[in-house]
Order: structure tokens, then C-alpha cells, then sequence
């Protein structure tokens, strides 16, 4: 007979574990922020308190303040209508309307990493180039892309669609170098390494085709794959839709490959738009994918970025 | 001390806010990790958190209240993380520094996946508060602070995430007996 454990004990175990000590490189990142960031000048108003005033002396100075800004903001304005009259009214600007389709072949270069995770790019006319990702990567532009991360295994792309079916989906390049031994295993949701196989499109066991048939053999419901093309390289494509329940056997989520920081794969809830191509030797996997509810509202964002990728 | 440290990285000294840094850093590193469970999702956090907080010291009143404002600096911080990456989170996972080693042995891999799963579906508001009370040991009106709720408020969302793990917990322990008893 076993003896189990006070629900309380465990709960505390469980939040005492894992890492406790900010890493060497996060407190250096931060002080090196700290040294290139000026601060924001000190206040200059006093505090807002009048902690010797009685309420109605509080109300009188309210409502002079506000008479006061009120005057001087029609004042000011009548003086500037005065000085604009005589002025002869400069011709429109002719500035290119957003388009979320691929930007001109004249489009002016940018490196992918002044493209920020939180700045989304709002200037359609201007195409990147990875710069720790291999094979490198070119893309255009969109309004509403970010660069949410990069490393020498892949590139994530985030995308934000305005107007009244805003959405949100990625674009992610994966170079396959490790590849999931087995994708569908739960034990990937604790596994301090995922367990890897060199892949190789030269050898047997490589290649888009070979990458589609290891997929057909995890529980992911998949599109029948078909040819596809990026900027001439050749491969496969399938679409992916999980969705709750679908991988509860792998944990709920498979893995495809390692991307040094994080592992890459699919979860449930999400539909994946997913080509394999084959770019000089290494086994390339473009991603599109959204939360399933967002997906087809994202979709056209996310194929104009993706119909842009190029591999100079 | 600390205050004297913050009112010199007030007046700019970024040699004393790195002391603060050295102070701090790993408390809101635990609290960030704890309530992202996402190694990098955690570092980004805690890297913004002290960042705005260099940025507006100047504004700061009093340098005694640097605590509980670096607090609330870091949940907006980890709110805006989890906004970020919500829509990925299913689809990569970043694996922990510390790797397995750090975990006890005396909690069933079953318990883990049982409260890493029912903590995955709390609300962020709610992670919050039960990691800052329950991990950082921060007292019901500075975790108020931090959340930038009510104590009445912070009190429901503890009880709610308290119980929704503990029945997680139970929940798992029952399937565990009905697998114990004989056939």
C-alpha cells in the first residue's frame, strides 16, 4: 500500500522547482541595456497633491485650471487659423498605399535583426536577409510583420492583420539539421533534450519526402502532400490541423525538429500550412500557421510573406 | 542600502543600478520563470522589467517603494510575454537551463504533468498572485501592488488557482487508485 503525499507539500515542491538564478547572459544583456539607454528626465511637477486644501478650495483651482487651458487652447487656435489663411495648401502626398503583397524588386535592403519583436514593420517597401539563419533568408515586407526570433536553426516571423478581421499568425523557416527521432513522444513536454537524428537529404533517410512520411506516422491529421516550389527549389507541401484531443498520446504536441533553443513542432489548436523543400542539401520547412480560429482570417498575410522568401 | 542604491541609479549611476540588478535579478528570474514556465519567455521578461526600470527611475518618488514598483514592472512584464507568445506556446517549447536535475524526486512524474498542465490553464492575473504570494513569499497587499488589484480581488484569484491545482493534484491521485486496485 502506498502512502501519498499532502496535495500542499507537493504543490510547494513543485514551485521550488526549476531554475532559480538569472542567467549570466540576461544580467549582463540588462546592465549593457542599462549603460545604451538614457533615463527619462526626473519630474519636473510636483506631486499632485494638495494635502492642505479644502475640498471646495480644490474644486475653485479645478475649474480655473480648466478655464484657463479651455482660453488659452481657442486663443492659440485662433491665432494659428489667422497665420494659416493666406498659405497656399500644399499638394497631397503621394505616398504608396499599403499592400500586403510582395514589395518591388526595387525594394531597399534591411537586415532582418533591425527587424524588432515588438516593432512590427509598418514600410511594405523594404525586403530582409537573416543574418544567423543558414541557408540565409530573404524576405519583403508587410505592414504588421515582426521578427519575433532568429537563431542559426530558424527564422520566426510574426504576423498581424488589421482591420475588422485582425489576426495574428507565423511565418517560421526551419533549417532540419536534428530532427525528432520520434515526433510523437510525451515525454518531449519534460525532456531536457529532444532526442535527435541527424538529417541529411543525401542519405536514404533524408529529404522532404522522407521528412512527409515520418509526419504520416504521428497522429497529426495531414493534408496528402503535394509538389511545391519555393524561389525553384523543389519539395512537398501538406496542411496540419490538430486539433484538442488529436495528440493526446505524444503529450500534445510532436516534434519535428531542434532549433537549439526551443524544439519546433506542432500543437493542438493549431493549423499548420507546412512545405519541405529542399534548398542545396539541407531539408528547409516553411511554416504558416495561426490558432485554428484565426487561421484562415491570417492565411492571405501570412502567404503574401511567405510567397517573398527567397534563398540568395 | 537598497534605498541608497536606488537613489543613486536615480542620479544615473548605472554601476549601482547593476548592484540592484545583482540584488534583485534572481527573485524576479524565479518569479518570471514560475508564472511563464518558459526559460527565455522568462529572461526576456525580467531583461524588460529592469530596463523600464532604468529607464524611469528618475520618475520614481521614493526609493523605498523600488521593491514592490520593480514587482509590478515585472507582471506587466510577464503579461505582455505571455500575450506575445500565446499564440506559439503549444507549438515550441523552450527547454529549461537547469534541466531535469533540478527537480525533486519525491513528486510522481504524474503529479508534475498533473500541475504543469491545470497551471497552464490559469489566467495569467491568477499565476501571478500565486506566485508571488507562494513563491517569492510577498504579502497579500505587495502582491496587490504588483497586480495592480484589489486585496479582496488578489484573495479570490489565490483561492481559485490554490484550487484548481490542488484539484488537479486529486484529481490525478484518484486515477492513480483506480490503477492500484486489484482486478
Amino acid at each position: 500500500m502506498s502512502t501519498r503525499r499532502d496535495p500542499d507539500d507537493i504543490l510547494a515542491t513543485w514551485l521550488e522547482e526549476g531554475p532559480t538564478r538569472l542567467p549570466h547572459t540576461a544580467r549582463r544583456a540588462i546592465v549593457v541595456d542599462a549603460r545604451t539607454t538614457r533615463q527619462s528626465r526626473r519630474a519636473w511637477r510636483a506631486p499632485w497633491r494638495f494635502t492642505d486644501m479644502n475640498p471646495a478650495a480644490r474644486i475653485a483651482l479645478a475649474i480655473m485650471a480648466a478655464a484657463f487651458v479651455v482660453g488659452g487652447t481657442v486663443f492659440a487656435l485662433g491665432r494659428s487659423a489667422q497665420v494659416a489663411a493666406p498659405t497656399t495648401p500644399s499638394a497631397p502626398t503621394t505616398a504608396p498605399a499599403p499592400s500586403s503583397g510582395p514589395a518591388s524588386p526595387d525594394a531597399t535592403p534591411c537586415v532582418a535583426s533591425t527587424l524588432g519583436a515588438s516593432s512590427a514593420l509598418t514600410d511594405p517597401a523594404c525586403s530582409f536577409e537573416s543574418d544567423q539563419l543558414t541557408p540565409r533568408v530573404s524576405f519583403s515586407g508587410a505592414p504588421g510583420l515582426r521578427r519575433i526570433s532568429e537563431n542559426a536553426r530558424h527564422l520566426e516571423l510574426g504576423v498581424t492583420t488589421t482591420g475588422s478581421s485582425a489576426a495574428t499568425g507565423q511565418v517560421v523557416v526551419i533549417a532540419l539539421v536534428d530532427a525528432a527521432r520520434t515526433p510523437c513522444d510525451p515525454k518531449w513536454a519534460d525532456a531536457p533534450v529532444l532526442d535527435t537524428v541527424p538529417w541529411r537529404p543525401s542519405t536514404a533517410a533524408g529529404g522532404p519526402a522522407a521528412f512527409m512520411d515520418i509526419l504520416a506516422t504521428t497522429p497529426v491529421p495531414m493534408d496528402t502532400p503535394v509538389p511545391v516550389t519555393i524561389d525553384g527549389h523543389a519539395g512537398l507541401e501538406t496542411v496540419l490541423r490538430p486539433v484538442a484531443g488529436d495528440l493526446a498520446e505524444c503529450g500534445g504536441f510532436v516534434a519535428f525538429a531542434d532549433i537549439l533553443t526551443s524544439r519546433a513542432g506542432i500543437g493542438e489548436g493549431i493549423v499548420m500550412r507546412l512545405a519541405a523543400v529542399d534548398v542545396d542539401g539541407t531539408t528547409v520547412l516553411v511554416e504558416r500557421a495561426a490558432d485554428a480560429a484565426a487561421f484562415d482570417a491570417a492565411s492571405d498575410a501570412l502567404e503574401s510573406v511567405a510567397g517573398t522568401i527567397r534563398f540568395p | 542600502m537598497v534605498a541608497g542604491l536606488v537613489q543613486r541609479a536615480m542620479d544615473g549611476d548605472d554601476l549601482a543600478f547593476s548592484s540592484l540588478v545583482d540584488q534583485e535579478g534572481d527573485l524576479c528570474f524565479g518569479v518570471a520563470y514560475r508564472i511563464l514556465r518558459d526559460v527565455t519567455w522568462a529572461e526576456d521578461a525580467v531583461q524588460q522589467a529592469f530596463l523600464v526600470a532604468w529607464r524611469e527611475l528618475p520618475r520614481l518618488r521614493d526609493p523605498e517603494r523600488f521593491g514592490p514598483w520593480l514587482h509590478r514592472l515585472l507582471v506587466n512584464a510577464c503579461y505582455e510575454e505571455l500575450r506575445r507568445h500565446r499564440r506559439w506556446s503549444g507549438r515550441v517549447r523552450s527547454l529549461p537551463a537547469d534541466g531535469p536535475g533540478g527537480d525533486d524526486p519525491t513528486i510522481s512524474v504524474d503529479d508534475r504533468d498533473a500541475l504543469d498542465r491545470a497551471f497552464a490553464r490559469l489566467t495569467p492575473a491568477h499565476r501571478a498572485v500565486f506566485v508571488l504570494h507562494h513563491y517569492a513569499g510577498l504579502p497579500l497587499a505587495e502582491v496587490a501592488d504588483a497586480v495592480g488589484a484589489p486585496v479582496g480581488t488578489v484573495k479570490s484569484r489565490l483561492h481559485h488557482a490554490a484550487r484548481t491545482l490542488r484539484a488537479a493534484l486529486l484529481a490525478d491521485s484518484q486515477v492513480e487508485s483506480l490503477e492500484e486496485r486489484p482486478a
